[in-house]
């Protein structure tokens, strides 16, 4: 039987990172480049646009070494390290009957590269052949969610009619699915899962806040496919205001994290990742 | 019991001709039955016993399959949604008339009987199959890939007899949608179409077997099946299309306690002529059809067997797919 002095530190990071539009979610995860990892982005939300100045700009913070987060050998050749496949579902006019359709074919676009990722020069393969120094970025789980659900209605032939109740729970089947293989222990590399925040009325109690999926039955299941989840967020008012990345639960959303007491409550959003990474990772006290 | 079973077996091509009882070619019905109770298995599988009146679950399942069958395969030569439907309805109609007796399929079930199986046959083509988005993979002779019969090896080889042990069956049809491909079948039930309807194919003997067999006998890259649902009511059919995936480390693991343990296990009971019964799986998926037989002692349990039950041969080397 394992004790807890023979069970090394994981060096992978299964994260639920949750944050409003424009929380900064996205933007903060150059800190991730900068420290050396490798991160693919899934965009479906079309929002990696943020992320080029950070890491194209020669005045970046994230192209050289920071004192106390990186050093200039990990920031090196970010540019190469971080790539985006925008995987948005597209729609198209259906002159028969006049109408703009969902060409749902997204969803079986992320099947296709987390099954074999090849984007440009960059061929990673199967997402269980990735390292604890790959990032795999679903951007985001409601875009995501949208994609499971336009493929169940497509596979129905019901893009253009009224989804059926099976519809919905098939749908929240396929995105719960996807969650557990990420979960799984045959994947071994750093899997971070945008998403927003939906409140939903609970039968246990009050409104609280969950990641935005497909209805509400799935949403308050999501948490338990992570062991990370974080919330990054505005802090403060006026010219103290500051945006940060939080790790214990705040107000009415759950947040939880695999060490708390080697991670701060709060990392500034710029330097977050890397730095909580690097905490989570850090051995003893 | 040696000289009974060498008589059960001797026209089936699936079993041994040198130990008794070993299934040499094994299909996902026999594996399921050998997993669920060895004594339903050798009663039903080794010695081909069965009820008289056939399932009419059964019997419905397999004329649906072979209307879609019939279809496919005229929409593939290039025959209208309209024409194909007419034809499936002609064979359909001639295949639940009994001839001899000069009447109908009679069913006593209130849901699945003849006016349901019409009805919910043209309702789920017009719905389903008329603008499939799942299309049907042709081969290059333009043909459909539906009712496909599979054999392959399974790289278990018997002690007993040094007989490798192959696993096959028989596919309903290979589709594609988006650049994936999928293996398609078609299940009715009359329950609800919920999330427990698909869940119970999952783990599931069945599609495991169904996603190797797209895989190693036909070259497909399956990595999910997509099972039509279809509930039968009364007065109505409801279709929900439903994803039930086989990941890659899922069907090694089965695989692997098929070869590993479940053959083995099938080889050892043949070889020691002994097939115990499951008495805590009696009641479970309907009931077991040889309840009664296992109530009675064992000295009388052939009689019954002989007048209660008829034998038919099981044998999934038979190949399919002659529409």
């Amino acid at each position: 039987m394992p004790t807890f002095e023979s069970k090394a530190e994981s060096q992978v990071t299964k994260m639920l990172f949750l944050g409003h539009t424009g929380s900064g979610k996205t933007g903060s995860l150059a800190s991730l480049g900068a420290s050396g990892y490798t991160v693919r982005i899934l965009d479906m939300d079309n929002g990696s646009e943020i992320l080029k100045d950070f890491i194209l700009n020669p005045r970046s913070m994230y192209r050289k070494g920071l004192s106390g987060h990186w050093t200039d050998e990990e920031a090196k050749g970010i540019e190469k390290r971080m790539s985006f496949v925008p995987l948005t579902e597209g729609m198209s006019y259906n002159k028969a009957i006049k109408k703009f359709v969902p060409t749902a074919t997204a969803w079986e676009g992320i099947n296709k590269l987390l099954d074999n990722w090849e984007d440009g020069e960059d061929k990673a393969g199967n997402l269980g052949l990735w390292g604890p120094r790959d990032v795999l970025v679903i951007d985001s789980l409601s875009r995501l969610a949208d994609a499971a659900f336009a493929f169940q209605l497509k596979m129905n032939g019901r893009l253009l009619a009224k989804p059926e109740q099976g519809d919905w729970f098939l749908a929240q089947g396929l995105v719960e699915s996807l969650l557990k293989t990420f979960y799984s222990d045959e994947v071994k590399c750093n899997i971070i899962v945008c998403a927003h925040i939906a409140y939903i009325e609970t039968d246990a109690g009050p409104t609280r806040g969950f990641p935005q999926t497909l209805g509400k039955a799935l949403s308050p299941k999501i948490g338990q496919y992570f062991n990370h989840a974080l919330l990054a967020k505005t802090s403060g008012q006026g010219e103290a205001q500051k945006r940060v990345i939080v790790t214990n639960t705040s107000g009415v959303i759950e947040l939880k994290n695999v060490a708390p007491l080697r991670v701060k409550a709060e990392y500034p959003l710029e330097t977050g990742l890397a730095d909580y990474f690097r905490d989570t990772r850090a051995k003893g006290a | 019991m040696t000289s009974e079973i060498i008589e059960s077996t001797a026209s089936n091509s699936s079993f041994s001709k040198l130990v008794p009882g070993l299934q040499i070619a094994v299909d996902s019905t026999s594996l399921g039955e050998f997993k669920t109770c060895e004594r339903k298995y050798y009663l039903g599988i080794v010695l081909g016993w069965r009820q008289r009146a056939e399932s009419v679950h059964l019997i419905f399942g397999i004329w649906v399959h072979e209307a879609r069958e019939i279809y496919d395969a005229l929409r593939a030569k290039g025959a209208s949604h309209d024409d194909s439907v007419d034809t499936v309805l002609d064979s359909l109609l001639r295949a639940t008339w009994n001839k001899g007796l000069k009447r109908p399929w009679i069913s006593d079930h209130k849901e699945k009987n003849r006016l349901s199986l019409i009805l919910t046959v043209v309702w789920y083509l017009d719905g389903l199959a008329k603008e499939d988005p799942l299309a049907t993979v042709l081969r290059k002779d333009g043909s459909p890939m539906v009712e496909l019969s599979f054999r392959f090896d399974s790289r278990f080889v018997a002690k007993s007899s040094n007989e490798a042990v192959m696993l096959c069956g028989h596919l309903d049809r290979i589709a594609e949608m988006g650049g994936a491909s999928y293996i398609s079948d078609i299940k009715t039930t009359t329950h609800s179409l919920s999330p427990q309807f698909f869940d119970q194919f999952t783990p599931g003997n069945q599609f495991s077997m169904y996603a190797i067999a797209g895989r190693v006998a036909f070259g497909f890259q399956i990595k999910s099946l997509i099972v039509d649902g279809i509930q039968v009511g009364v007065n109505f059919s409801r279709f929900q299309r439903g994803l039930v995936a086989r990941s890659e480390e899922f069907l090694v693991e089965w695989l692997d306690e098929v070869t590993q343990e479940w053959l083995p296990r099938m080889e050892s009971s043949a070889k020691s002529q002994r097939w115990i019964a499951n008495d805590k799986v009696c009641d479970m998926y309907g009931g077991c059809p040889f309840r009664p037989v296992c109530s009675r002692p064992p000295s009388s349990r052939n009689q019954w067997l002989k007048a209660n039950y008829v034998k038919r041969i099981w044998d999934p080397l038979q190949i399919r797919g002659d529409v």
